[in-house]
């Protein structure tokens, strides 16, 4: 396959879509969806390598767009983010997705999640 | 005056008086004492004898209200009227009085009973209440700004980072490495403020042995020791036995001590660090010669956001965090300093937290009634299959496989017995071997640790909803707790691969959670991609990807050295955990020890190569 990866972002604050994208860098096809209807119908449609997935949405939950992204395409690697701080989001983010990331972020960290991500090997179809 | 028909004889008056808490005076109707209770006496400093026949005015601190109070005591009526008490040596007590006027069958008065409520300590305890809802109000609001802060601090923060990548210019560069450093100073604070306010609701209680917990605070600090020229003194009592405490908060505690004690001595001195018991609690002492605080700041240093280091220097979150931690865990935190000599912060901390204590009595006291079985609460009823006698149990930790229980007769250590466990309706029969215990002369009973042996997955799930359920029900122990599912360890023979070559042949593995720690002879980095080859049934192997997750170097005996890495797993395949699940229920829950032969094993092994 010769096209790049698709990385899907969705957060609600434009500005993280932003960073996050210039964060992935250019070897990724990387689209930023602020609000989840258009977001899982992207996912639906092209089954990207990896999502980063907001917890807090301002008009949905996190947990609950993790749980329909999985509904329509059940191996997909999404990495849940936050700003908050309670353990317990960490440990139920990392239990039902593929990683949690804290925000604010080191650059380094997104690119061992990239590394992660990676190390799975290229199913996408 | 001859007690009037049905009324209580005087010993039990007097018994009843002296039993109250609080300080009672007797006064005759010329406002002298005619006598005084046991609080009212220790209050004020004065015997039954010396007090008897003092003008009410020797008293009072102030002559004037003396001197008016006495003429009211009769005509006036006053309530929880706020002023100030005068001990025999002349210390000024802070009471709120309440007179009550007795009458005779005739209704004529006879004498006055004065009550004074000792409002030092209301004062004390509207102190700590004033602190606590400045804590509770701090951590609403940490939470709640902690999403907003971290926000746009992602941007700045991954933008600083970008921007270092695309440029050289090191003017630019010094600029945003500056930006950077800041925002991550902003991150800190408000991770530190969020602990703040969690550090009360998440405590975990262990045994700790204080001692221990200092050593290991202590080697944090050592490189402070070093470069400030900074002798260290240890005065440490032992043996000082265990207490049930939270470590990690508690060692939380001590590092800040440690550091802010390193940090009062910027030109060197000496760090003393002391460990003693007083009556029934533990304490540790750390003590600079530094430069001291003085009287005022040494009102606020408990305060959050109090500090008097240089802007950037400190949060001032770190004192009002070890007093929060400390309260929380039931023990106290207090200093004296004195400016140019230096500090003393020292920690008490009760020996067995008091919900505890009452739980083990209680029990015991249960069990000497009944002989056979024990029901302690809500909690587990538990027998001996043997002829062991009478046994009180207290669930401890099952986390750690462990379960403590209190009895009346020794026990033979190592030895393996059959514990009967009632859940409620249910029975659940537990194979357990002793794996300590000691004698506690004060209670005349024994301590005793077991560990369990045979507990498959679906005994283990019957406990821990049984615990569930308890802690639902609230508990008084068991909510203090988290019991976590019994660790699955083992050893298996495994081959874990990095880059190309093979790194080692055996592993110790946690499969419960999704940690594994893999011992080899060559260091990875953290975050370093690793494949793990299990081999669960002969001649099967199956792949895994990890990560490795931290890394640490262990000397042997021998003078070789190993390093024992932690790996995280990626997500198991579906079918994978299933071979798992079945491996681990087919062992039951693995003995300890054969993860250790199995550690001998292997290093014994690779010794002779």
């Amino acid at each position: 396959m010769s096209e790049k990866p698709r990385v899907v972002i969705l957060d609600d604050e434009t500005m993280i879509g932003k960073v996050l994208r210039r964060a992935v860098g250019p070897e990724f096809d990387t689209q930023v969806f602020e609000e989840p209807v258009a977001a899982l119908d992207c996912i639906r449609n092209q089954a990207p390598w990896l999502v980063f997935l907001d917890v807090k949405l301002s008009d949905a939950d996190g947990f609950e767009v993790l749980r329909q992204i999985l509904a329509v395409q059940a191996d997909t690697r999404v990495v849940l983010m936050s700003g908050f701080l309670e353990p317990e989001i960490r440990e139920r983010a990392e239990r039902e997705a593929f990683a949690f990331l804290q925000k604010p972020f080191h650059l380094r960290e997104v690119v061992a999640l990239l590394d992660r991500r990676r190390a799975l090997g290229d199913d996408s179809p | 005056v001859n007690a009037p028909e049905g009324s209580l004889p005087k010993a039990e008056v007097s018994a009843i008086l002296n039993g109250l808490a609080d300080p009672v005076l007797f006064l005759s109707l010329d406002a002298k004492v005619v006598g005084a209770n046991l609080p009212a006496l220790k209050l004020l400093d004065y015997t039954a004898d010396a007090i008897e026949g003092l003008p009410l005015e020797r008293l009072l601190q102030c002559k004037s209200l003396a001197h008016l109070l006495s003429q009211r005591l009769l005509t006036g009526r006053f309530k929880n009227f706020h002023t100030q008490f005068r001990s025999r040596l002349g210390e000024t007590l802070a009471v709120s009085l309440t007179n009550t006027v007795l009458h005779n069958a005739l209704d004529a008065p006879v004498g006055v009973v004065l009550t004074a409520r000792d409002f030092g300590e209301m004062e004390q305890l509207y102190g700590q209440l004033v602190q606590s809802a400045k804590m509770t109000a701090l951590g609403h609001m940490a939470a709640g700004i902690a999403h907003e802060i971290n926000n746009p601090l992602t941007s700045v923060l991954a933008l600083c980072e970008l921007n270092l990548e695309l440029t050289q210019e090191p003017d630019l560069r010094a600029d945003l490495e500056v930006m950077r450093d800041q925002a991550v100073r902003i991150k800190d604070v408000v991770q530190r403020l969020l602990e703040l306010a969690r550090s009360q609701a998440d405590m975990r209680y262990l045994e700790v042995n204080l001692n221990d917990l200092l050593h290991s605070a202590l080697s944090v600090i050592g490189n402070e020791l070093h470069v400030g020229r900074i002798t260290l003194e240890l005065q440490l009592a032992e043996p000082l036995g265990l207490t049930l405490s939270d470590p990690h908060h508690l060692r939380q505690v001590l590092v800040n001590l440690l550091v802010n004690a390193c940090k009062a001595m910027p030109d060197g001195g000496t760090l003393t660090v002391r460990t003693f018991t007083v009556q029934d609690r533990l304490c540790a002492q750390i003590e600079d010669t530094g430069i001291g605080i003085s009287p005022e700041n040494l009102e606020r240093i408990f305060d959050p956001f109090f500090t008097t280091r240089a802007t950037g220097q400190g949060t001032g979150l770190g004192l009002a965090l070890c007093q929060t931690i400390m309260r929380g865990l039931g023990g106290e935190i207090t200093v004296s300093s004195v400016v140019g000599q230096g500090s003393k912060f020292t920690v008490q901390l009760p020996f067995l937290h008091p919900a505890v204590q009452d739980l083990g009595w209680q029990a015991l006291q249960s069990a000497q009634d009944r002989r056979t079985t024990v029901r302690v609460d809500n909690e587990i009823e538990v027998q001996f299959s043997a002829d062991q006698g009478e046994v009180a149990v207290l669930t401890q930790d099952l986390g750690a496989g462990g379960l403590r229980v209190f009895h009346t007769q020794n026990l033979d250590e190592d030895q393996e017995y059959l514990l009967k466990l009632r859940l409620g309706t249910e029975q659940l029969d537990v194979s357990s071997r002793v794996a300590w215990q000691r004698y506690d002369a004060e209670r005349g009973r024994h301590e005793i640790g077991f560990q369990f042996l045979r507990m498959n997955a679906e005994q283990q799930q019957r406990l821990q909803a049984h615990l569930d359920a308890a802690v639902a029900a609230g508990s008084p122990i068991l909510g203090r707790r988290r019991f976590a599912r019994v660790p699955r360890l083992m050893f298996l023979d495994v081959r874990l691969a990095g880059d190309t070559r093979e790194v080692t042949s055996g592993v110790v593995l946690d499969l419960s959670g999704t940690g594994a720690k893999i011992l080899c002879s060559r260091r990875f980095e953290p975050g370093t991609r690793l494949t793990l080859h299990l081999e669960l049934q002969e001649g099967t192997t199956h792949e895994l990807a990890c990560i490795t997750r931290w890394s640490t170097l262990r000397s042997q005996s021998q003078g070789g050295h190993r390093h024992l890495h932690g790996v995280e797993f990626e997500r198991f395949a579906p079918d994978l955990q299933a071979i798992i699940d079945e491996y681990l229920a087919d062992r039951a829950v693995l003995r300890q020890v054969d993860v250790l032969e199995g550690l001998r094993r292997l290093l014994g092994g690779e010794n002779q190569e």
